[in-house]
């Protein structure tokens, strides 16, 4: 268990003080995939760097298993980062070696016996699924294979918790959702903990269970991803949330004219229900679909909707209730201001 | 041509050797004072990893002043110091010292440099496993940096053999030294041109040797 307890981190830059994280607290339990959504610039690369103490915190304390990381000496320090692996989003491999020393050298520098090593390279070159290119050079390999071997060097640690500082940001959205896949397979299968931190949405629907979004050195929402995103309550969450539901702008304000905009989000079987012949059915009105698309999460899809109702006012409000009754998130798009926020 | 190396073959032989000599001697020594430099430049740099103003502050400044003194003159001006030293102002003996505090400087800014190139991400890897600072400098900065080193010490060994020209006037011999007493001095145009056309292919020849280590080395 990872717990970082109001944790400040100040720089100093040309007498200027730049507050890069306020007060913030977190809790990341053992065995989950824990991720950390913002906007460039809101903090996240100084937080991820708490964890291993890469940057020190100006105040509060970082405990990993209970233990205050901040008051280890210098040896103890190391060998808790051998524990913790970190990937980065440009690989940050040695150019002048193979694959298999990439991995290798690490090891040796940490005192590990030849057999181990030679072990412990075949093993994870095995898990990565690079063992035909370990005697190739970084440059001759592609985004993605890089990534597999900076993944391959962090794990052949053997730590207990991955750091991914943006592993996936460089990459291609194929390679992007094989690199996740294998990080899923590494957390189910190794039970290492993963802390990332993101700004690409798709990264913490598919493999996060909890997430947690910073602004301005602030953690603004926190909890589990389907929580987060299917009732999604700070302003900046919303806007991360855009994305599959892009209608234009005129269309919105048109529609909101002559009756009212609804976001709905079906969460897992609910998706089957057909709640909305339901609403034609019992309050006689009639939903028109502007868009919508389905998230596959970790903990299963979600499905949303974009859509206008046209009736009576009174039979809408009672509609909206039957909706939530019935398990469907509603958020009603009010004005044409949250409109623009919420759909971009 | 069978007569002129009767004559002057050994002369041109025996000088080539003492260029090397001298080239070969200065530039051990001068880079193993002048990596170590480069690499505390880069480590007490600001944002370094261990950044120290007055460190940083005070080498290079003092590297600039040694580096602002044409080689001709540093040999002349630290006489003193050469003769407390190598207890001899002469000879080879005498110029080594010179040539040292010609080249170390210059080798020391060359390393900064080739180290500056190295990316600071790898680096932080290193650190996030838990690697001492002392194996990352090793094993990380220089590593990675071998290519780029290798190339500039190419660059200071070619320095060093026109610094070596100035040795003759110390009376430490050298291709240089021939070129100048027998060339100009005495006017015997042949054995300039021989002397220059070695010159030519000593400097030709590290420097395509050193282009092919670097690359060897850089490794995709």
């Amino acid at each position: 268990m990872i717990e970082l307890k109001q944790i400040t981190k100040q720089f100093h830059v040309n007498g200027d003080t730049i507050t890069a994280l306020d007060d913030v607290s977190l809790t990341i339990e053992k065995g989950e995939i824990f991720g950390i959504i913002g906007r460039s610039g809101a903090g996240k690369s100084t937080l991820i760097r708490m964890i291993n103490l890469l940057e020190r915190p100006t105040a509060g304390v970082v405990e990993i298993e209970g233990q205050d990381i901040t008051q280890l000496k210098k040896k103890e320090l190391s060998s808790l980062r051998q524990r913790i692996g970190m990937i980065f989003q440009h690989y940050n491999l040695l150019k002048t070696a193979t694959v298999e020393e990439n991995v290798a050298i690490p090891l040796r520098l940490e005192g590990l016996g030849k057999l181990v090593i030679r072990e412990r390279v075949d093993r994870y070159l095995d898990i990565v699924g690079l063992s035909e290119h370990r005697n190739h050079y970084p440059e001759q390999l592609s985004g993605g294979q890089k990534q597999r071997v900076a993944i391959a060097r962090a794990l052949a640690h053997e730590p207990d918790i991955l750091l991914s500082d943006e592993s996936t940001s460089a990459l291609d959205p194929e390679t992007t959702e094989s690199i996740l896949e294998l990080l899923l397979e590494i957390n189910r299968e190794l039970g290492l903990t993963i802390f990332l931190i993101t700004h690409e949405m798709e990264v913490i629907e598919r493999i996060c269970d909890r997430v947690a979004v910073i602004d301005h050195g602030n953690i603004i929402e926190q909890g589990n991803v389907l929580d987060v995103f299917s009732n999604p309550r700070h302003e900046t969450t919303q806007r991360f949330l855009k994305t599959n539901l892009d209608v234009p702008e005129e269309v919105v304000s048109e529609l909101q004219t002559r009756g009212t905009l609804v976001h709905l989000s079906f969460i897992g079987s609910q998706t089957e229900q057909a709640v909305l012949a339901q609403l034609t059915k019992r309050f006689g009105i009639l939903p028109n679909i502007i868009g919508g698309g389905i998230k596959k999460l970790k903990a299963g899809l979600v499905g949303n909707l974009l859509v206008h109702l046209d009736g009576d006012h009174e039979q809408t409000e009672l509609a909206v209730r039957y909706l939530k009754t019935s398990g469907v998130h509603v958020r009603e798009v009010s004005n044409h201001a949250t409109v623009l926020d919420r759909l971009g | 041509m069978q007569q002129f190396w009767t004559d002057w073959g050994d002369l041109i032989w025996t000088g080539t050797i003492q260029t090397l000599t001298m080239t070969s001697i200065a530039l051990l020594i001068s880079t193993l004072i002048g990596l170590p430099l480069g690499t505390l430049l880069v480590l007490t740099r600001p944002n370094g990893r261990l950044a120290n103003r007055f460190v940083c502050g005070g080498l290079s400044s003092v590297i600039n002043v040694i580096r602002s003194i044409p080689f001709i003159i540093l040999l002349f001006f630290i006489l003193p110091f050469t003769r407390f030293i190598m207890g001899t102002t002469i000879g080879v003996q005498g110029v080594l010292l010179p040539l040292i505090v010609f080249t170390a400087p210059y080798i020391a800014r060359l390393m900064e440099s080739a180290l500056l190139e190295v990316d600071r991400g790898v680096i932080e890897a290193y650190e996030a496993m838990g690697i001492s600072t002392r194996k990352i400098i090793w094993y990380v900065l220089i590593r990675e940096a071998r290519s780029s080193i290798v190339l500039g010490l190419t660059i200071a060994t070619i320095g060093l053999i026109g610094a070596t020209a100035m040795a003759g006037l110390v009376g430490a011999g050298g291709l240089g030294d021939i070129a100048y007493q027998y060339g100009h001095l005495r006017f015997e145009p042949e054995v300039m041109y021989v002397t220059i056309f070695v010159l030519i292919l000593l400097v030709q020849s590290i420097q395509s040797f050193g282009n092919r280590l670097a690359a060897k080395l850089k490794r995709a």
